[in-house]
């Protein structure tokens, strides 16, 4: 695989841009869905630092990890 | 019927408390506009950066068809992650609330156990279809503003046809969520007998007309517009939602 | 009149239940059932409501029989579990309008006792909070309130006691006297003999899943004190 940084410049961007747009938007929108959603739960679920870095660094995976099982984690019961 | 609605409404509302709507329509867009973006442009895509050694592209391929990239949609994205994710997203419907002793205490209340799984049942297919439907939507769009046109009826029809083969699987779920207690063991039996279908399904038409899966090729050929469509798919996939409902009802041990 | 015939029920994989357990209440009756840990109450309770199947005998409230009719026969009874099990996402309203809609209870009637149940039992402003930020004596309020509000033939309660502030437990005390003065069959479980023995006129001590005491209070009181009754019939071994 090359992964020499150069090459990225010679990439055609004007014409793959509007085509990996929705891919990149909808990726993001599900990132931001996420988020909110484990900011707004950070007092409820437990270690809410590990599913920060599982929803920023596992692309995709990651929040829907987060969004199925995660933000079911609760700590227990405060009241009982 | 009156029961039935009113604990449907507790389930779609808990699906709209969850978020669920809102991340599972994102997921399954996403699967959606991936698959025409693969068929269409993994040779730009390729080529502009670099050209990867090794892969060769036939120049004379043909473009596919719309509705050929719309039916690798399906069967490539939404009934293989798209479906394991979906079953995992509704795994605990009954497990969740045996544990926590909530349908326990529903049952005091003057509910039947059938009314109970028809709830569950038609809610949770309800909300997987509201979000698949968006999802293929959009996708639908975007394959016809990539590949040319093909009637949006037609499309209708193939995911009506789909939206029983989600109701089956539903309905799976719902069946072993009344003999396993884990929603994770549920998932994973839900999983497996799906694909077990899905594989089944392929092998011939004949052996498909006696499973659920045999309502995919009914789709399959609804997309494909040939001339074989046999309406008679349709019969083995209701003929085990009702098994299973009625099965669930055997096994959810309620007066 | 609730009559329990023959009733059995033995958990899979361990002999522990209830073998073969009859009785029978009257309107007006309020029943306690006491007993150790583990002595049946509980599973009684559960069968009579219709949580736990059992494995042979009949239930049967005015007539009508659990097992043949389970609808109407749930329909007037009003139950309240020893760990009540809510919807966590709902708020206490939302969670009492739910209720409400499954008992065909006439509006204004609802209406009426909800409100009078929500200023007794100091619940009209925790109502519009969301259920999982209750304490255990709010759900058990909660439920409380979701259980009286359809006027039920029959009120089954799971130690009411455990969990409750002095007021609401008196509440609650006054609320069974005056509904079993009406005709309603109260029958509850509980480990305060104190309660018992002001509340009720009848009394059953359930021993190893069986009934060893059924009987009026009356008769009960005439022999010696419940706290001696009590330790006399659970210790015989």
């Amino acid at each position: 695989m090359n992964t020499d940084i150069s090459v990225l410049y010679d990439v055609d961007w004007s014409a793959i841009l509007p085509l990996v747009l929705p891919i990149l938007i909808l990726h993001l929108l599900l990132l931001v869905v996420a988020l909110i959603d484990l900011y707004r739960r950070r007092d409820m679920i437990n270690h809410p630092i590990i599913w920060l870095i599982v929803i920023l660094l596992l692309n995709t995976v990651g929040p829907i990890i987060y969004l199925i099982i995660g933000r079911r984690m609760l700590k227990n019961d405060r009241h009982s | 019927m009156r029961n039935i609605s009113i604990l449907l409404k507790v389930e779609l509302l808990e699906a709209v408390r969850n978020i669920k709507f809102i991340w599972l329509t994102l997921f399954f867009t996403l699967l959606g506009v991936t698959q025409p973006l693969i068929d269409k442009y993994m040779e730009v895509i390729i080529k502009s950066f670099g050209g990867v050694e090794g892969i060769m592209i036939d120049p004379n391929a043909p473009e596919p068809q719309a509705n050929e990239v719309l039916l690798a949609t399906f069967s490539g994205q939404f009934n293989q992650i798209g479906l394991i994710v979906l079953i995992i997203s509704f795994m605990g419907m009954i497990a969740n609330e045996k544990n926590s002793g909530v349908q326990g205490f529903i049952f005091t209340r003057p509910v039947s156990s059938l009314e109970y799984i028809s709830s569950k049942l038609f809610g949770n297919w309800l909300i997987s279809m509201v979000c698949i439907a968006i999802g293929s939507f959009i996708s639908y769009f975007y394959t016809v503003y990539l590949f040319g046109y093909y009637p949006i009826v037609d499309f209708f029809l193939f995911l009506v046809c789909y939206s029983v083969w989600i109701l089956f699987v539903v309905s799976t779920a719902v069946l072993f969520s009344t003999l396993i207690k884990s929603s994770m063991f549920i998932g994973v039996a839900t999983i497996l007998l799906s694909i077990i279908f899905l594989l089944a399904g392929n092998i011939n038409s004949t052996l498909s007309l006696f499973l659920p899966s045999g309502v995919l090729t009914l789709a399959e050929s609804l997309l494909l517009q040939t001339h074989d469509i046999n309406f008679l798919f349709m019969i083995a996939p209701i003929v085990y939602i009702l098994i299973n409902v009625y099965g669930a009802k055997a096994f959810i041990n309620q007066v | 009149m609730l009559s329990i015939k023959n009733i059995s029920k033995i958990y899979k994989g361990s002999n522990k239940g209830i073998s073969n357990l009859s009785l029978e209440l009257h309107q007006g009756d309020i029943c306690a059932f006491i007993g150790a840990n583990g002595a049946g109450k509980t599973t009684t309770i559960k069968s009579i409501v219709g949580i736990h199947p059992f494995d042979k005998g009949e239930v049967t409230l005015f007539g009508t029989n659990l097992q043949a009719n389970p609808a109407h026969f749930k329909s007037m009874i009003g139950y309240s579990p020893d760990t009540p099990a809510l919807y966590p996402n709902m708020t206490g309203k939302a969670y009492l309008e739910l209720i409400a809609s499954l008992y065909e209870i006439d509006e204004g009637e609802r209406n009426k006792n909800l409100a009078y149940l929500l200023k007794e039992l100091t619940f009209e402003t925790a109502v519009h909070e969301l259920i999982s930020s209750y304490s255990h004596g709010m759900k058990q309020r909660l439920v409380l309130i979701s259980l009286l509000m359809h006027n039920p033939k029959l009120i089954i309660l799971d130690e009411p006691f455990v969990g409750l502030d002095p007021n609401a437990t008196r509440f609650l005390i006054d609320e069974m006297k005056s509904r079993a003065s009406e005709g309603v069959i109260i029958l509850y479980s509980t480990h305060v003999l104190e309660v018992a023995e002001k509340v009720c006129n009848k009394l059953v001590i359930f021993h190893k899943g069986e009934v060893v005491v059924n009987d009026t209070m009356e008769h009960i009181l005439q022999k010696a004190s419940l706290d001696e009754i009590f330790r006399d019939v659970t210790s015989d071994d």
